[in-house]
Parts: C-alpha cells; structure tokens; sequence
C-alpha cells in the first residue's frame, strides 16, 4: 500500500535523523522493510556495556500487524528464547497501529532492565531466574560480556 | 508534512502538523473520523482497516467498533488548509526570521511580534482574495435560508445583459471566504424571511446556464471559512448529459414555488442536501490557487457525483461463513465490486478481497473529496498485487520451516540452491536444536520423578 509505505519512509527518516538514545536502526539498502538494528544495554541492568544486535522486518501488512523483531546477539533473558524470539506483548496481542519502530525498540529496550520470568519463554532461564536470581543476574552478565561486547 | 517549525521562530507549528497527522499512516488526515467513544481520530480508511482486524481503538485500546466512528468534515477542512498553506506558511515565517534587506524598511531587527500578525494577515488576505477569474465570475447570488438552495444565474458571453440587471458578485464573496452578505444584490430581510431566487434569465434568455447553490450546512465548515454560511457554486459543465437530467429534480412546489430550474441544454444544476459533497468540491475547485492539488482529485470525482446514485450508501459486512462462492460473486455484481484478478476462486481471497473494498469504499464515503470509482478499483488492484506477493513470500517462508524468521538473505538464498541444499547446510543447526529439545524434555522428566 503506497499510503502506508509513506509511513515506513517518514518513520525510517526520523529514526536516522534523530535516534533513541542508545538504539540505532538502519535499513537495509535493497530491502527498506528489513532493519538492521542494535541495543544499548541499560546502565544498571545485566546487560550494562553490552550491544546486542537485532533484526527487525515490516511486513507488508504493517501497520496493521506487528513488525517481526528477533535479537540475533546470544542474549539470556527469561523473555528471549535461543533462536533470540521476544515475548513481549506489544509485538502480539496489544499490538496497535499507533505503536511506531521506535517506540516498539523502547520497550523491548525496557524489557531488557525489567525481565518478566512469569510469562517467560526461554523456561530453563525463567526457572533460573525464579530460582536463583542472583545467579542468573550473573549468567546474564557473563553472556553479555562474552557474546555483547561492544566493538 | 514535515515542516520543522521547531526550527523557527514559530515552533508552535509543529503542534498544528502532529494536530493534523493520522496516528496510523503518520501523513495529514485523509477523511478524518473521531472515535465517539475515546475521540480519537485517523483517517477513515486506517481506522477501518485497523478495525477490520481488531475491535479496539489504536491509541488507548478501548473498545471500539466501526459504528462507532463519524466523520469530521471540518477537520478534513483544516487539514487540506493547513497541507496546502504549511510550505508557504513556512517561507513567510523563515522570512521573518531573516529579514531580506531590500524588503526591510530601514532596520533589519526582528520584527515585532504585532507586526509579524499583521504581515501574515496581509498574506493571508492576499492568499484568500483575489483568484483567477473563471466564467461564473460575474455570478449572481440569490440566497434563501428558508430553501437551502440558492439560485445563481451565471452570467455567459453572449448575455451581457445580465450583469447589468444584477450588480456583480465577485468571485471570492462566493467562495465564501469573504462573505459580506452585503455585497449580494437582494436585502438581507429578503434573504432571511422567504424563498428567495433571482431568476433573472427565466424571461431574457433561454441559453442561460445557471446554477443553483446551496448553503452548506456543515456549520463547522462555515466556521471555517468566516462564521457566516457559504454559498457553492455548482458547474455543470463536466457532467455528462444523463447525469445532468439525474440532477435537474423538481422540487417540492409548496417549498420551492419561487425557485425556477431551467431546463436548457447547458444544463442548470439542483444540488440537494444530499448531494452536498459534491458542491464543495466544486466550490473548491474554483478555488485554485488556495487548493491546487484538489483539482485533480475533484475532475475525476465527476462521474460518480450523482445524488441518487444506488451506489454511495455504506457497504454492509458480510457473514462469509453463511455464504458460499457463486453467492459472494453475486452479492460482488449486486454491489458493483470490479471482479477479483488473482486467485479469483478461493473464498478466503474473495472475503479479505471484499472487505478491503469495503474499506475503500466506506471511507472514501467520509471523504468530502471522494475519489472516483476507478480510483478504488486501481487501489483494490494495487492491494491484490501486494497481497500475492505476500503470499507467495509466506509459502516460501513456510516451506523452509522457519516462520519467524524473515531474513532475506535466507529467502534469497533458499530460492537459489533448492531445499535440499538449504537442509544440509543448516542440518548441524537443526540437529543441535533437537538434541537439545530432547534433553530439556529429559531434564523435565527428571524433574517430574523427582
């Protein structure tokens, strides 16, 4: 839909021009729909120094359905799986069309400083987190440093 | 729009553009509508297609369903305003910014802040003014609040006798923006107490071609355009003949006694209440130089302006489970719906294919600047095009198993060397994965024992 292509254009304009704090996103050059995208992880969180690289693609159907975000940087987190899936109810059932990339990247910024181990989808990690949430602070920390180190 | 009024001296602008600016496509309304429930607004046709996929209002979540939201004409009003006037709007306010020497009157300091109002009033006022001048120009107006319709003989080349039986209207009282009542030819008591027409031309000529105009009764339009009701004048003259006869309604004799519609070949134009988007429209097109881009849009919207025409009520939604396929494609002849290209059998298809003509066509009707029937069509077209596309990628998706995934290079890669290539490459992968399912598996077993 041309109409709403404008939109990817207007949106992808703003998110060069003037980045979130801490996130950036560029697309693609042969694919504007496909973004490659990377996160600061959050002072005073595990994943404090860490840059975890993410992909984020627009169907064409957006912004009536959900963009498909997937972290591609090992990640551990109780609301991430292996293959780097998010659980996270913005990108499903709460999804609306007022729900913009960069907001989207807000919050799964914001997810990364508050996990969620009751709605978990990596459940080995959930139960860790559960557990022993000092160990698993620590895993998560480790896995940034080892995985997540900035360049 | 993307003016950066923040930039400016006036960074106050950039709330007027976010004001205008649809929350789901992120451009200037295009047909706004308001939630009556959380008044929210967007664009018709975002809003119906949100709503196509989930009952809820976009912004705040509640509740919402497509009866539930009306259209906002004066919004669409300010919106093609505010979209046609930002640029210049703009270069006047960077103007002020940076005096140009030559313009200032001795010193080049900032302007104050009453003299920055009275140089946008003059640009203003030089904006709405004058306008090109068009045939109907010399227009007689003939208002009667009583009626709604007001009679205008337009004045032609071969009867200059007219303009001297009538003193002139000139063309931007019509328009409404400057609406003196005073300038009008009959006494205001006239206009205010009785059904009033000038038909001037009944006994002069019978080659007059005239219209007859109609106060609008979008009272926040008039709001807009200066707090007193406009008047329309109405062409017929891109009309086809038959459409023309459709238009030219007798009307009620007890209500309408004085109001004398002339029957010539030139075609005189009753525009009813109903048909009242249409004389808008044609009240914007004479209205070039303030709405440039409106007259491409409104020459296309000719065709379909008909007032009785069966085909602009709201489409209904369609209980696909209840219906079978040769039943779809008659309901599709029944509503006119141009028939499907692609995948034409498939009753999936035919009801996402339905509804989005449905969006098309319901919002378009919220529209004061309607598109024509061919237009929605070229869109309908244009979404069924992407639409298999989209199918196509999500089979190739599905096939290399990995529905989440939505990497290109993948895709690309998967069409190149076939599956089974793609299989062997990633079968360390996969087998990684279910050696670890397997042992998660065992691990909760364990657990379970224990």
């Amino acid at each position: 839909m041309a109409a709403l292509s404008k939109r990817i254009i207007r949106e992808t304009e703003r998110l060069v021009s003037d980045p979130v704090p801490g996130i950036t996103a560029m697309p693609h050059e042969d694919n504007l729909r496909y973004f490659d995208v990377t996160i600061e992880g959050a002072d005073q969180s595990p994943y404090e120094g860490g840059l975890f690289k993410l992909e984020l693609f627009l169907p064409e159907d957006y912004p009536m359905v959900a963009p498909k975000v997937r972290f591609l940087t090992k990640i551990y987190h109780p609301n991430i799986d292996r293959l780097g899936r998010i659980c996270l109810d913005t990108l499903k059932k709460n999804w609306t069309p007022a729900i913009q990339i960069r907001t989207l990247l807000l919050s799964i910024q914001s997810l990364l400083t508050s996990p969620n181990p009751d709605d978990p989808l990596a459940n080995d990690v959930a139960e860790c987190w559960k557990k022993d949430e000092a160990g698993a602070i620590q895993t998560a920390k480790e896995w940034t440093a080892k995985y997540a180190k900035k360049e | 729009m993307n003016i950066p009024w923040e930039k400016t001296v006036f960074p106050e602008g950039c709330q007027l553009d976010s004001l205008v600016t649809c929350t789901i496509c992120k451009e200037p309304f295009s047909a706004p509508v308001v939630s009556s429930i959380c008044h929210h607004s967007y664009c018709s046709f975002c809003i119906r297609n949100s709503l196509s996929t989930k009952n809820s209002c976009p912004v705040c979540n509640v509740e919402l369903l497509e009866s539930q939201i009306v259209k906002v004409p004066v919004l669409e009003e300010i919106t093609r305003w505010y979209t046609f006037n930002s640029s210049r709007l703009y270069a006047l306010v960077k103007k002020l910014e940076n005096p140009d020497p030559k313009d200032s009157t001795g010193d080049n300091a900032q302007p104050k802040d009453d003299e920055i109002k009275e140089l946008v009033e003059v640009k203003f006022a030089s904006e709405l003014g004058p306008r090109k001048t068009s045939p109907s120009d010399d227009s007689l107006i003939s208002p009667s609040s009583n009626s709604k319709y007001f009679y205008i003989p337009r004045k032609l080349t071969e009867q200059p006798d007219t303009k001297k039986q009538k003193p002139k209207r000139s063309r931007k009282t019509i328009s409404g923006f400057i609406t003196k009542k005073s300038t009008t030819s009959v006494p205001k008591k006239e206009i205010e107490n009785q059904v009033v027409v000038i038909s001037d031309n009944e006994s002069v000529n019978e080659n007059f071609s005239d219209g007859v105009v109609e106060i609008s009764d979008y009272g926040s339009t008039s709001e807009y355009f200066g707090k007193k009701k406009e008047y329309h004048d109405v062409d017929g003259g891109g009309l086809k003949d038959d459409e023309k006869d459709k238009k030219i309604e007798t009307l009620d004799e007890e209500k309408h006694d004085s109001l004398i519609v002339n029957n010539n070949d030139e075609s005189n134009l009753l525009i009813n209440s109903s048909n009242k988007k249409n004389s808008l429209q044609n009240f914007l097109k004479k209205t070039p130089s303030v709405l440039p881009s409106s007259s491409s849009v409104l020459s296309t919207t000719r065709d379909n302006s008909s007032s009785d025409d069966p085909g602009s009520k709201k489409l209904p939604k369609l209980n696909f489970s209840m219906l079978s396929v040769p039943k779809i494609k008659e309901k599709f002849k029944k509503y006119n719906i141009p028939t499907p290209t692609h995948n034409g059998n498939s009753k999936h298809h035919l009801a996402a294919y339905y509804n989005q003509y449905l969006v098309l066509w319901n919002s378009n009707l919220d529209s004061n600047y309607p598109i024509s029937k061919a237009q929605i069509s070229a869109r309908l077209r244009e979404w069924e095009r992407i639409q298999n596309l989209d199918q196509h990628n999500q089979r190739l998706r599905q096939d290399f198993g990995e529905g989440n995934s939505t990497n290109n290079q993948q895709r690309k890669e998967y069409n190149r060397t076939g599956s089974r290539n793609w299989m062997n490459k990633y079968k360390d992968e996969f087998n990684e994965l279910v050696r670890r399912a397997k042992e998660s598996k065992a691990r909760s077993k364990a657990g379970e024992v224990e």
